[in-house]
């Protein structure tokens, strides 16, 4: 399965504060992006749709049953230490088997306390602040108890006033332009995570997680032409708790198992004087129970097995009058096995998915029981060169939300799951190509992806009341490159560079449709990253960039008021790192958005033009 | 000279990315045609979209001109074309997104925006427009009508009505303001306010069925009523509004989506989204009859969904918008006898058209 990873030490180069700006630069990804600190980011990779990407933390996947999506804007990097994009499934087969269930995998791993310099408390703090408000200061410590027990304590605030200013366009290119300020886009938020790591015995490992997220943000809406952005604010209460059990009982048994519980609820405000009483207010709350149990067994030195069986039941309540109230449980079991002979590796994996929902109010949507099989290879055809072919086909679904099935009046609880098949076939070598060039990476992938059942909204009872519908068919054809590459000047400078490339091809294939054959909306066809950095003895300094083909915001790509042009978002920095007697000082400058270029990642959602950031760190 | 050659590879490389993403500006502005005899539509635009428009067909040359208004006015209209109206010599349009009222004349060139504004300096958000003796009256969202002036294009007074007015009609020396309480769901309003014209003071409410929108008088004294219910229960209703004694009939027999009244006629549609059953009907408002449940007697058909219904005053022919509701929709003319004459292609949710013709 094609992996992309990015760890700690990379982040500063592609000027990432958050983990959606570091997915950005994993080709294949597709962050929409509604502007700012505090608007929605969510990823689809490969052009599947959020809904079918899973992001995965300290490896228990998030779940939000009520939208299907992750809001990656709500993760920052400050303790993580790995992200990585698996195309697929990860291709370690001893998971829970949620890690299966979806097309793709992101996933976060947060830093693990490292005592190896003999100290037994070391910690990290920085503060951060920069253009528009942003206030962010955070502290992580790490603690050594005894040598069975470690903790973790980690803590951050953020505060950002958001009201940066763009160019409202009020026609096409050439029409008349205003500068405004984005209004009621403030966000401040509170994250506190305990950690605790025992090591029982020598082969025995358990983790306790306990995370904490408070947060406040405005939801200023889209820019709508000659007039003032929405008064809409948000409160989100997260807390979930995780365990990990991991016992390695010998070199041909392995057991792990998990468990987590999570309650995630919000409350939308939004006032206009066309409401009820000025004011709609709704709230909204989440429950999920979760356990996964794996297995792995490697009888043969070649071969392995693995059996993993999830269980999780979710709750979803909010305060619409007759709202449905429901409650799923889901059942997945997955077997998998892997066969590695010396040039050849083959896993296969088979996932059976079972749901039931039961509801408070009208009808249920029927229990959904279904298997989905993949399987994948690599090949190294040579003996002397680090040169690998990979191939995988994945057919998954993705089992409808709750705001699908039971929103009020545009619920269908008869709809089908939406499913995805994927073919990809690509390369990936690791020889140095050129004898002055070290730690080289080059991949390339192409792939055929496929969803049928494509749950849409559409018109129900009239055009104000619309459902959804299991209705269309979508074909992607894409490719994926990125090439990685360290030059060594001398001994203490080298430049590193990176680079990636998406071209995707992603239409709509519904039968009888009037858009047939056009490209799926905010697809370009062509988009990229960059990244180069130079490490010398008295800092480091480096360029990212990020850009985009254009894109059409609705299906129709022949009106001119669906096009979106092109951008390219090109931002620096430079840091110096300074070694004193009890610590490690770090200050990092950035300059965001260089050019000041105007643009939309999601039309109407104007991005913050040039701005700074400044981070002060320690390390003791 | 490795790295030198290497880094001339990287840099060629990065302009080849960025030579990618900056040779994509293919919008070419088109000059708009001057406006002679035809019809201006308003395209309502879809939710959020700030893609409200203005569609131009030339009966001379028989041609559609999409993005109309902003090819003459090098800016867009805004967010969701409520409702379009033509008065002497300008024509108001409500745009009930950006919260104003643009004011063009007959060439498409924009006069004013007019910004409406609350006690408390809210901005106000206007829906349906009626026209009398030199005054515009509008339906505002929060609950009020206003009065422009049409010579100072500047609102005189407002006074406060039901809860989400709809509706705006005038018969009688009266004007009926029809309340749905639309942002209120479940709980709707039932109620049209009554206005005395000459003191612009709202006199009473009188009950209909729930959740009313369009109104329109006929010639003889009828104000005719759809309520849209509760999308569950209670249906669509068509009702009529004695202006004289202030009482309502409802109408059997006639389950409107939409309608427009010329001369005796009332042309009504309906779209059952389930069996995907169309009809158009014609309802006679001088003897209160159906005259027909299938307006359209050539065979033809309307492709999508059914989502406006206009009438040229000078000479009858009657317009049938359709919109699926995602793609933009077309505009289909027929004869007042029910005969095909030609189409065009509109944009997002053809709604309202105000004709410049006399024949």
């Amino acid at each position: 399965m094609p992996t992309q990873e990015i760890s700690s030490k990379d982040f500063l180069k592609i000027n990432a504060a958050s983990v959606s700006d570091a997915v950005k630069h994993f080709a294949g990804v597709t962050v929409k992006d509604y502007g700012g600190v505090g608007g929605l980011k969510t990823v689809s990779v490969r052009s599947l749709g959020a809904q079918h990407t899973a992001v995965a933390y300290d490896g228990i996947t998030l779940n939000d049953t009520q939208t299907g999506q992750i809001d990656l804007s709500r993760f920052s990097l400050d303790n993580v230490e790995t992200i990585s994009l698996s195309n697929g499934q990860p291709d370690n087969i001893f998971q829970p088997a949620r890690m299966f269930a979806s097309a793709g995998v992101i996933s976060i791993v947060t830093k693990t306390p490292d005592f190896s310099n003999g100290k037994s408390i070391e910690g990290q703090g920085s503060l951060k602040f920069g253009s528009f408000g942003l206030l962010s200061p955070s502290l992580s410590i790490n603690k050594r108890i005894n040598k069975y027990l470690a903790i973790n304590l980690n803590s951050e605030y953020l505060l950002s006033q958001g009201n940066y200013p763009y160019t409202m366009y009020y026609g096409g290119t050439n029409d008349s332009t205003a500068r405004k300020k984005r209004s009621h886009s403030d966000v401040h938020s509170f994250k506190n995570e305990l950690n605790a790591y025992l090591q029982l015995q020598e082969r025995e490992k358990l983790s306790i997680k306990l995370y904490n997220f408070n947060g406040e943000r405005g939801l200023p809406g889209s820019t709508i032409l000659y007039k003032e952005d929405n008064n809409a604010r948000l409160w989100d209460q997260n807390f979930f708790t995780q365990l990990h059990y991991e016992n390695k009982q010998s070199q041909k048994l392995q057991t792990q198992f998990s468990a987590k519980y999570s309650q995630f609820s919000n409350q939308y405000e939004n006032i206009s004087i066309n409401l009820p009483n000025g004011k709609q207010e709704d709230d909204y709350s989440q429950k999920e129970y979760y356990f996964s149990g794996s297995v792995l067994v490697r009888p043969k030195e070649h071969f392995s097995a693995s059996f993993s069986t999830d269980g999780s039941y979710n709750t979803m309540y909010n305060n619409f009058s007759d709202f449905a109230i429901p409650k799923r449980l889901t059942v997945l079991n997955v077997i998998a096995s892997k066969y590695i002979i010396e040039n050849l590796d083959v896993t296969a994996s088979l996932l059976h998915t079972y749901t039931h929902e039961t509801v408070e109010v009208s009808a249920a949507s029927a229990d959904r029981s279904k298997f989905s099989p993949t399987i994948s290879a690599s090949w190294k055809p040579f003996e002397n060169k680090e040169l690998r072919f990979r191939a995988f086909y994945k057919d998954v679904f993705r089992v409808p939300t709750f705001n699908d099935l039971y929103y009020q009046r545009m619920g269908n609880p008869n709809l089908k799951p939406e499913k995805a098949k994927q073919f990809s076939i690509g390369v990936i070598s690791t020889d140095k190509l050129f004898s002055f060039l070290k730690n080289t990476i080059f991949s390339t992938d192409i792939y055929y992806n496929q969803i049928s059942d494509k749950i849409v909204a559409l018109p129900k009872e009239n055009l104000f009341v619309w459902s959804m519908t299991n209705l269309d068919k979508v074909r992607i054809y894409g490719t994926d490159i990125n090439f990685k590459s360290t030059v060594p000047i001398n001994h203490n400078t080298e430049i590193r560079f990176n680079m990636g490339y998406t071209f995707q091809i992603a239409q709509d294939v519904t039968p009888g449709s009037k858009t047939y054959g056009n490209q799926l909306p905010y697809t370009p066809l062509h988009s990229g990253t960059s990244s180069v950095s130079i490490n010398t003895k008295w800092c480091e300094l480096g360029y990212s960039g990020c850009y985009s083909g254009k894109r059409w915001s609705r299906i129709e790509t022949d009106v001119p008021s669906n096009l979106m042009h092109g951008y390219a978002d090109h931002s620096i920095f430079v840091s110096r790192k300074l070694d004193l007697k009890f610590c490690q000082l770090s200050l990092t400058g950035e300059l965001l958005n260089l050019l000041d270029t105007q643009y939309d990642v999601v039309q109407y959602y104007p991005m913050p033009g040039r701005s700074f950031r400044i981070t002060l760190s320690t390390h003791f | 000279m490795k790295s030198i050659l290497f880094l001339k590879r990287t840099v060629f490389l990065l302009f080849l990315v960025l030579f990618f993403n900056s040779c994509t500006n293919d919008n070419t502005p088109v000059d708009a045609p001057t406006v002679s005899t035809g019809l201006l539509l308003l395209n309502q635009g879809s939710y959020a979209g700030n893609n409200a428009e203005l569609t131009y067909y030339d009966f001379t040359t028989n041609t559609a001109t999409n993005n109309f208004f902003n090819s003459v006015n090098k800016r867009g209209l805004g967010d969701t074309g409520q409702d379009i109206l033509k008065y002497g010599s300008k024509i108001y349009i409500s745009v009930y997104g950006s919260s104003l009222i643009e004011v063009i004349d007959l060439k498409g060139v924009s006069k004013k925006q007019i910004t409406l504004k609350d006690a408390k300096n809210n901005v106000q958000s206007p829906r349906s427009l009626a026209s009398y003796k030199g005054k515009i009256y509008v339906t505002l969202f929060d609950g009020y009508v206003a009065r422009i002036d049409t010579a100072t294009l500047a609102s005189e007074a407002e006074i406060a009505v039901g809860s989400n007015p709809e509706g705006i009609a005038i018969a009688n020396g009266k004007i009926y303001v029809a309340n749905s309480g639309g942002m209120n769901y479940p709980n709707y309003d039932k109620t049209v306010s009554v206005i005395d014209l000459a003191t612009f003071t709202q006199t009473k409410k009188i009950d209909v069925v729930i959740n009313p929108g369009k109104l329109q008088a006929d010639a003889y004294g009828d104000v005719y009523l759809i309520s849209v219910g509760n999308y569950g229960t209670i249906p669509y209703t068509f009702q009529r509004i004695n202006s004289a004694t202030d009482v309502v009939t409802t109408i059997p027999d006639v389950v409107p989506y939409n309608f427009t009244i010329f001369g005796d006629k009332a042309y009504c549609y309906y779209y059952n989204y389930k069996t995907k059953e169309k009809k158009f009907m014609v309802y006679d408002v001088k003897n209160e009859a159906v005259l027909s449940q299938s307006f359209i007697t050539d065979g033809s058909a309307i492709a999508t969904v059914p989502y406006s219904i206009n009438v040229n005053p000078a000479n009858g022919d009657v317009y049938i918008g359709e919109s699926d509701g995602n793609t933009t929709g077309k505009v289909n003319c027929y004869s007042s006898e029910g005969k095909f004459k030609f189409s065009f292609d509109a944009g997002y949710q053809p709604t309202g058209i105000a004709f410049i013709t006399n024949k």
